[in-house]
């Protein structure tokens, strides 16, 4: 997946990218394993600025699943900073760009409660709940949003 | 050349890691009349992610940046 250029063009536009290796950096993945619960690979951690784990990807995803996961990951990063159009603009971008992936029902959700949180109006979240009428309803987060009808 | 390639387009996709930088060659060849193949040929160069392993300072530039760190525990072949 590294090698995809899509997926090289983003890591480098939104991360510093940092990388213990299991048997190369065995000293620190051992020691940031520990810190961040992280015993397994591939493990990937998405970190904000001050170091605070915000978004993890275990396991082998196909370029378009990781890059869902990544923006899904940058997207609540923004939500954590309070950056609610930031944060609503992330998730429909995985939405809209990776459809099929598993990030976007989860994304969808989100996407509802960022603009809820940036206007209050309760609308958003009707509309949301309404959204997943159409689209991925036998998602848990369908299941997680029909309380809002 | 295969079957494919002879019918017309025939994308081949051939990669070659030197020096830590992989390069993507995607060569197209069209049959356009026995005995000649005319090859048109792009270059991808795909720049590899430049993973830090001195993680502490990665932490520390990403706070003095305010850029988020993407910290990939990795046991793929170096």
């Amino acid at each position: 997946v590294w090698p995809d250029e899509r997926v090289v063009r983003f890591v480098n536009q939104h991360f510093l990218p940092a990388r213990v290796h299991v048997k190369e950096d065995a000293a620190e993945f051992k020691r940031y394993g520990e810190r961040y619960n992280a015993p397994w690979t591939p493990t990937i951690l998405e970190l904000d600025a001050e170091g605070v784990e915000r978004h993890r990807v275990e396991g082998f995803l196909p370029a378009d699943d990781l890059l869902a996961q990544l923006t899904l990951g940058l997207a609540h990063m923004a939500f954590q900073q309070q950056r609610w159009a930031d944060a609503e603009r992330g998730f429909r971008e995985v939405v809209q760009q990776f459809p099929q992936s598993d990030a976007a029902p989860e994304a969808l959700y989100w996407a509802g409660v960022a603009r809820y949180k940036a206007t209050g109006d309760a609308a958003s979240l009707k509309d949301t709940a309404g959204a997943f009428t159409q689209r991925y309803q036998d998602s848990t987060w369908a299941t997680k949003a029909s309380v809002w009808r | 050349m295969d079957e494919e390639a002879r019918e017309g387009w025939a994308p081949v996709r051939v990669q070659d890691e030197t020096f830590g930088v992989r390069i993507v060659w995607l060569v197209s060849g069209l049959w356009t009349r026995p005995g000649y193949i005319q090859e048109v040929a792009t270059r991808e160069h795909a720049m590899p992610i430049q993973f830090r392993h001195d993680v502490d300072q990665v932490l520390k530039d990403a706070k003095a940046q305010q850029k988020p760190v993407l910290l990939d525990f990795s046991a793929a072949p170096m």
